[in-house]
């Protein structure tokens, strides 16, 4: 029962994994936070982001991901060269900038870890794998990649999720009932019954087109993103290092598919962007 | 005169990259262009599934060739690699599928054995200082700025895609 609670809970991505298993105390009063019906006071500059939990104060959604992000680190450390998470911050913020949500105090990180994959936490916290980066050629490729994930904050893809599964309250129930079993079960419950919606490959799909745009507004090449799509396709699908990229996510080649029925060739036009092989290859 | 030497930037990057002919087939039914350009003649037709050599690569175009048909297709459907026989390519698509859903508990316990799986997320305890670590290298907007102007890196302006629904059915090509 256990494991199949795992699988569920893992369909929902790290974060919430990371929520329900290792709950900190402060997390609890946060989400509590999230379900107060007056809208936040919206800060000077803050994006006018579409989102449905127009009342989630920006504070709140950075704790959150401050709480997920320290267990996510929790299972697979940061790789331990400054120079490379500082190479990956330039560039991530660089991107980020691009975004609609360009003040957030945006935060990037290596995991050491051989798994392929990427994460997007609330709040700015982005991680990218050892496995991943060792995958890419140029840093074009890397802008790719952390765009997509930029794009997942900027569309608060995970506050949403939590909010349509009916997931706060679940969690509210959570803490209040001093973390119970029951109350963790019908978490996961409705995590699972929100996937089985498609939920996230909408998601996924819509942070593929948001990717490619920040990255090329950034001046790189456009095709960095399905660049790494394709490497990731041309793998063997039964690497233990993709497993758990492909339960999260569409395969590579039908999100390849829908970025060249968004894409076609239009942004040939943007040829003139950089792909930068030299300074990805030097880090710095 | 800056406009110029853009302009002449831009078709240097436009240039068509010859490679290798590597192995290749296609994702999807594909039309082959004469030239790489949306709306050249169309010189002929490839099922998915059909392999090719891929000859060159141009912004979102592959050139292929494949028993004496050539031509220019979208690299977003074009595959590197030898190509499955049509009935494995689904047969493996849907392996792949199944693994994150019915068989999902055995594929794990033959897949999981390293990296971030189930038992490593599950056994997770928050790592303040990895945190604090990884905070300390966030950049400010200047230092990203700064870092752009070094690499030459100009912003674009590109408007948001449309979601697939507002997308005319068919090849965008």
């Amino acid at each position: 029962m256990k494991r199949v609670l795992l699988a569920a809970l893992l369909l929902l991505q790290a974060p919430l994994a990371c929520a329900q298993l290792q709950l900190p105390g402060g997390l609890g009063d946060v989400l509590r936070g999230l379900q107060k019906a007056a809208p936040a006071p919206s800060r000077p500059g803050a994006p006018a982001t579409p989102g449905l939990l127009s009342s989630t104060s920006l504070d709140e959604e950075v704790e959150i991901g401050r709480q997920l992000a320290g267990n996510l680190l929790g299972a697979a450390p940061l790789v331990k060269d400054d120079a490379l998470q500082l190479y990956v911050n330039r560039v991530g913020r660089w991107v980020a900038l691009q975004s609609d949500r360009p003040d957030l105090k945006w935060t990037f990180g290596v995991l050491d870890t051989a798994d392929i994959n990427a994460f997007a936490l609330p709040g700015g916290y982005v991680f990218i794998t050892r496995g991943l980066l060792g995958l890419m050629s140029d840093e074009s490729e890397l802008a790719g990649a952390l765009a997509h994930e930029i794009a997942h904050v900027m569309l608060k893809h995970h506050l949403k999720l939590l909010k349509q599964n009916q997931a706060l309250g679940l969690v509210e129930g959570f803490v209040a009932q001093k973390q119970s079993q029951a109350a963790a079960q019908a978490l996961l419950g409705k995590g699972a019954e929100a996937l089985s919606r498609g939920l996230d490959k909408g998601a996924e799909y819509e942070a593929d087109r948001v990717g490619v745009v920040l990255a090329t507004r950034a001046g790189y090449q456009p095709y960095g993103l399905p660049e790494v799509l394709r490497k990731i396709a041309a793998r063997n699908p039964r690497e233990a290092s993709l497993s758990l990229l492909f339960k999260t996510h569409p395969l590579p080649q039908d999100r390849l598919s829908a970025l060249g029925d968004a894409m076609g060739s239009s942004f040939d036009r943007f040829g003139q962007g950089r792909a930068l092989p030299e300074r990805f290859a030097k880090r710095d | 005169m800056r406009r110029v030497i853009g302009l002449l930037v831009a078709a240097l990057a436009l240039c068509a990259i010859p490679v290798l002919a590597d192995p290749g087939y296609a994702t999807r039914d594909i039309e082959l262009r004469s030239e790489p350009v949306g709306g050249s003649p169309v010189v002929g037709k490839l099922a998915k599934g059909a392999a090719f050599e891929i000859t060159a690569e141009k912004g979102a175009w592959s050139q292929v060739s494949s028993g004496g048909l050539s031509g220019w297709t979208l690299s977003f459907f074009v595959m590197k690699g030898d190509a499955p026989a049509q009935a494995s390519l689904g047969t493996r698509l849907g392996e792949v599928w199944s693994m994150g859903t019915e068989r999902r508990v055995e594929t794990t316990a033959v897949l999981g054995v390293r990296g971030l799986d189930e038992e490593k997320l599950a056994s997770a305890q928050f790592n303040a200082a990895g945190l604090a670590k990884m905070e300390s290298f966030a950049q400010s907007k200047a230092a990203a700025e700064a870092f752009a102007r070094q690499g030459g890196l100009s912003r674009q302006q590109v408007d948001y895609l449309p979601a697939p629904a507002a997308v005319p059915a068919g090849p965008q090509q």
